[in-house]
């Protein structure tokens, strides 16, 4: 379907291009250059240039169905039809007893099962990381419950000391304040009682 | 076939066998050989019962996802079932045609049957409607039957 509508574009300019070409060859056996003017004509030099109607549509469209069929259609048509002749569908069968189904033995065509055996996730492995984020989540989610209550609880009651006051050495503080105050007191003149 | 003895049986069978000729002589000589040794099978996937949004706990964002995708798969059934059988009324009616008001009336009041309870379980929650807007919708007609013991919705 894409390769129909990525060619739809190459055929109109393609065609014109072919009857442009067929107007050309029917007229050149007749005359280097069309007579275009029957006025005076200048004739220089004796390698002259033959004037004659572009020819880069009908090049460009060669281009392309060369790139489009040769690279694209035809070896992947090639790989395509090597693939189901050689392998063939998968038969539809009831699942034996105590037997898992590897992720891709639920499907039936042979590139459809290698893609979903080495390109595409398993839609169990996907299932499985989604509920661990949303039960992950599920928990975040209840621990900042629980310390919001916590939190309005000792606001409330003020009974507590919080469990975020982390015992420090006063030593190191004290000496910090001492050091701004007279650092102030040298800049300012006066003293801070 | 039936008529495949008479003359123009076989004539019509031999227009026929130009066209299959090759395809069933391609099938059977070179593409069934190559394809004998390998044999996949494949499976349709098998989908165990969860708990129901109803049986969830609140808070749990494990069991609401489980559900949801149950009652997606629910749904898709449902909506399955329905469609073959507006398929076989649509096609009683087409075939029975004038005759159909009585051939077809089993076929008709199935189909109104489930048409009903479709719209009953998943009707009027909107595109987006997941499970949990399905179970309060559920909710909601309970409350109105207790509610109103002597009426009926339909």
């Amino acid at each position: 379907m894409v390769a129909m509508s990525l060619l739809r574009p190459a055929l109109g300019p393609g065609a014109r291009a072919f009857l442009l070409r067929a107007g050309v060859i029917a007229g050149r056996n007749q005359l280097a250059s069309p007579p275009v003017s029957t006025g005076v004509i200048r004739k220089m030099g004796s390698n002259r240039m033959q004037v004659l109607p572009s020819r880069f549509e009908w090049e460009r469209w060669k281009n392309d169905i060369h790139f489009y069929l040769f690279l694209g259609f035809a070896p992947m048509g090639l790989l395509i039809m090597y693939c189901n002749l050689v392998t063939g569908q998968a038969e539809l069968t009831d699942v034996p007893e105590d037997y898992e189904p590897m992720p891709w033995e639920y499907y039936k065509g042979p590139i459809e099962r290698w893609f979903a055996r080495y390109i595409y996730e398993y839609p169990e492995k996907r299932y499985e990381r989604t509920l661990h984020v949303l039960w992950e989540e599920g928990e975040r989610v209840k621990v900042r419950k629980l310390e919001k209550k916590v939190r309005a609880l000792m606001h409330d009651r003020q009974d507590y000391k919080g469990w975020y006051y982390t015992p420090v050495d006063k030593s190191r503080i004290d000496a910090a304040h001492k050091a701004q105050k007279s650092w102030q007191e040298d800049r300012t003149g006066t003293r801070i009682p | 076939m039936d008529g495949d003895d008479t003359p123009y049986g076989k004539f019509a069978l031999g227009l026929f066998k130009i066209l299959d000729g090759p395809v069933t002589y391609v099938r059977e000589k070179l593409v069934e050989p190559l394809q004998k040794n390998h044999s996949n099978k494949y499976y349709h996937r098998r989908y165990p019962r969860v708990k129901t949004i109803d049986q969830c706990e609140v808070g749990d964002p494990v069991c609401v996802y489980e559900a949801q995708e149950q009652y997606r798969r629910d749904k898709q059934v449902d909506s399955e079932i329905v469609k073959i059988l507006r398929q076989r009324r649509m096609e009683c009616e087409q075939w029975e045609g004038p005759d159909a008001k009585y051939k077809c009336k089993k076929l008709a009041e199935d189909y109104d049957q489930a048409a009903v309870n479709w719209f009953i379980k998943y009707g009027d929650i909107g595109a987006n409607g997941n499970v949990i807007d399905a179970y309060m919708k559920q909710k909601h007609r309970l409350l109105w039957h207790r509610r109103n013991p002597d009426k009926t919705l339909i």
